[in-house]
């Protein structure tokens, strides 16, 4: 349905992009595009620069995300992932995560914001080191699904939590 | 009415005559238009020689009256002459408990209006007649009627209150090219003089709106990271509350006509402006004879009035800071913008809070026109070499309602414009036919916390068991920040019909119907103005097909080449005639014919964006 972003932005198979070079290709496509660009064209054009725009901003934004240019990734290089909700039979990654979320509760009920940042530091340090073993996993030359899916799912789980410590840091410092 | 002017066949490629663009900040207490001469930006001023016009209109049996002489009659007839305006836009009647101004109106409900000696008028309606006068000034400055205008919004305003904006502008005959985010607006204004690349922050604070934006500037390319604010804080909210305090004081009652509070409104910003330049003032208070004491209020006293006010704004810009992913250092300077930064205690604040000096090179109160017009010059043709591009944000997340009154988010704030999504629903019911759309803007995760945009009825799909249909809900944004919501159920593969409803303000036929009744009032011709906007757009459409085929005719076969030239011809044809049908017939027909071509045009475009924009030597 959708053109996979990695072909959309003519990248190379690689998990880890420059980011900053994203955003030129991103402004260059979108000075293309952007229906600001064809206000003084016909109507049916104009309309039509607004879908390309749009489709190019999806595109960026599924590779600026850390899980949606995973899966962009895999599916360009042909590693099946199941869709749709899946069963975690990690053990060891469900009771990493069950700790991990006693301790963001625990900071929420003492309000205790320096433990609260302690946390925070130790998550952006696991969220970085799973993005390394999921790079190394989806650009293995003959890659592993079982693997790919084990680091995707702690991925998830470390974006949750890390997007629900920053909502728990917004509370306490009251803003 | 001054036709259009019409290039001879064969002519119309030729580079055509510089079109009239103005820029509109169509502020809550004063309006500015400001235009592009020469190259260089300028605010334009009415026959008093006056750029600020206020935001009010007054009506009574006689008509109507904007800006200065409508304000002077503020105080004595009130209940006729609508002030702050801008705060009612795109808000219903329970809306407006809990604003700063307290409206000495006769309100009607349903829609919201203000029931004035000349009848009622929307709060649309009203904005119409400011943007009419402006409209006005800028032709007899400029000596010829607008092409089109780009008017600004503050960015956090909501859907009801950006598309009753546009509604503003259709029904005063203004041509919009754009509504524009007022921090974007005086971004550009800034950007394209300083020329200062990195990241910036915009704080604008007016008289009734607060918002804060942030944003990259790197070679004409101006990317909001991130956008926040209030749309019910501004100077008027400062100006209430040294009048509550002066109330205190005096013990004074309000009275029903408005007229105490509007009084001590007017006499509060008085004394707020006088103590941006000096530490004291002393105001005898006298009203209708009637002399109540005298208050002394000075800059210590106001700065702990205002405060609140101040640390609300910069929560504000905290989260924006977060959303955008950024530290505060990242932030290389402040941009001031709006009237109400021109307050000592304000300024010394912000300046504190970002570490660095705010900007105010360019009049606050004029930045925002100032870049409006910069930006409807580029719009509407004036600057084909211009490679400014501006890339706005979504202000608040979009959702939808789902089961147990709660919000699921389609389109989170911060999404860069345009964006188009869809999500899969499904029926809960067996044999269901229909399905209620509850589309909700807000960031809470209870429907009854957001406001609600509109409700849309999916009908007519066949009987299934529950959890079998599939309906695909799609969100569109446009560049304007205006929403746009269809439904379809894909198992049965029939596009099932959506009613619109909009649960706020006006629906289409009240527009449809105001136009006309100010048509009438203008003695214009309605069918006329519509003959003439379809020659606009059948011009622009012949413009810009023979402009495509001068470039890229190398794209089509002949075959096709001569289709489109037909079709070409046959465009010319019809707008030397005075039919409109048989003008809206040849478009039809032209773009039909010139759809591959455009989608063949757009293709090559990306291609090339992409040239030297390969990332495959990226390490």
């Amino acid at each position: 349905m959708t053109e996979n972003p990695y072909k959309l932005f003519r990248l190379p198979l690689r998990y880890e992009l420059d980011m900053e070079a994203l955003r030129e290709t991103l402004q260059a496509l979108q000075r293309a595009v952007h229906p600001d660009r064809h206000a003084h064209e016909a109507a049916s054009d104009r309309l039509r620069a607004a879908n390309e725009s749009a489709r190019i901003n999806e595109a960026y934004l599924s590779l600026k995300d850390p899980v949606r240019r995973a899966e962009a990734l895999a599916a360009c290089r042909g590693i099946a992932l199941p869709s749709g909700e899946v069963t975690i039979r990690q053990p060891e990654l469900l009771m990493e995560q069950m700790l991990l979320r006693e301790r963001l509760e625990a900071c929420r009920e003492e309000r205790g914001m320096s433990d609260l940042e302690v946390l925070q530091d130790e998550v952006a340090q696991m969220l970085a080191d799973t993005k390394k073993e999921l790079a190394l996993a989806l650009e293995a030359s003959e890659p592993d699904a079982q693997q790919v899916l084990a680091q995707l799912s702690r991925l998830k789980f470390l974006r949750k939590l890390e997007h629900e410590l920053s909502l728990a840091e917004e509370q306490l410092a009251d803003y | 009415m001054a036709l259009l002017q019409i290039a001879e066949p064969g002519q119309a490629g030729k580079p055509h005559a510089r079109r009239l663009a103005i820029g509109i900040d169509l502020g809550t207490t004063n309006s500015l238009v400001a235009t592009v001469r020469n190259g260089r930006a300028e605010v334009l001023a009415d026959a008093t020689g006056d750029v600020l016009i206020p935001s009010v209109v007054h009506y009574d049996e006689n008509g109507l009256v904007v800006g200065k002489k409508a304000r002077m009659l503020a105080v004595c007839d009130a209940r006729n002459t609508v002030v702050s305006v801008k705060r009612m836009m795109g808000r219903a009647k329970a809306d407006l408990s809990g604003l700063a101004t307290e409206f000495p109106y006769e309100l009607a409900d349903d829609p919201l209006a203000i029931v004035t000696k000349a009848g009622p008028k929307t709060p649309v309606e009203v904005s119409a007649d400011i943007l009419r006068h402006l409209k006005q000034v800028a032709e007899a400055r400029l000596g010829d009627t607008i092409d089109g205008a780009v008017i600004t919004v503050p960015a956090y305003f909501d859907d009801a209150q950006r598309q009753a904006t546009k509604d503003a502008a259709r029904l005063a005959g203004l041509p919009v090219l754009r509504l524009l985010n007022e921090p974007t607006a005086a971004a550009v204004a800034y950007g394209l003089d300083s020329g200062e690349e990195g990241l910036h922050a915009i704080y604008d604070l007016g008289g009734g709106t607060f918002d804060i934006s942030i944003l990259r500037f790197s070679k004409g390319v101006f990317e909001v990271l991130s956008t926040g604010g209030d749309s019910a804080l501004g100077g008027d909210d400062m100006d209430k509350a040294l009048a509550r305090w002066m109330m205190e004081q005096l013990e004074m009652a309000l009275d029903s006509g408005g007229t105490v509070e509007r009084f001590l409104m007017e006499t509060a910003r008085g004394i707020k402006e006088e103590l941006s330049s000096t530490e004291q003032v002393v105001r005898e208070i006298r009203l209708n004879g009637k002399t109540y004491g005298k208050v002394t209020v000075d800059r210590d006293l106001f700065e702990r009035l205002i405060e609140p006010l101040v640390a609300r704004t910069l929560r504000a810009c905290k989260r924006a800071m977060k959303d955008a992913g950024i530290n505060i250092n990242d932030i290389k300077d402040v941009v001031m913008v709006g009237g109400s930064t021109r307050v000592p205690h304000v300024r010394r604040r912000v300046g504190e809070f970002f570490g660095c000096e705010p900007l105010t090179d360019i009049d606050p109160d004029q930045v925002v026109a100032i870049g409006a017009a910069r930006q409807a010059d580029v719009l509407v043709g004036n600057a084909p070499d211009s490679d400014m591009l501006l890339l706005d944000v979504c202000p608040l997340s979009l959702g939808i309602e789902t089961m147990g009154g709660l919000v699921e988010k389609i389109i989170p704030r911060n999404t860069p414009l345009p964006v188009a999504r869809a999500q899969e629903f499904t029926t809960f019911k067996d044999g269901q036919t229909a399905m209620l759309v509850h589309v909700v803007q807000g960031e809470r995760e209870l429907v009854k916390d957001c406001r609600s945009l509109a409700r849309f009825v999916l009908k007519g799909f066949p009987p299934m068991t529950a959890g079998a249909a599939r309906i695909k809900v799609t969100y569109k944004v446009d560049a304007d920040g205006l929403l746009n919501v269809s439904a379809e159920e894909l198992t049965s593969g029939t596009k099932a019909t959506i009613e619109v409803k909009p649960s706020y303000g006006l629906a289409p036929d009240d527009i449809a119907r105001m136009i006309e009744e100010s048509v009438e009032h203008a003695e214009d011709d309605l069918e006329a103005r519509a003959l003439h906007e379809t020659r606009v757009e059948g011009e622009r459409l012949l413009e810009a097909v023979i402009a495509a085929m001068e470039q890229d005719s190398a794209l089509l076969g002949d075959d096709k080449k001569d289709a489109l030239s037909q079709a070409l011809e046959a465009l010319k044809t019809a707008l030397r005639g005075d039919d409109r049908s048989a003008i809206e017939k040849a478009m039809a027909a032209l773009d039909a014919a010139s759809q591959e071509f455009a989608a063949l045009r757009m293709n090559k475009r990306i291609q090339e964006a992409l040239v030297g924009h390969s990332l495959d030597e990226v390490k």
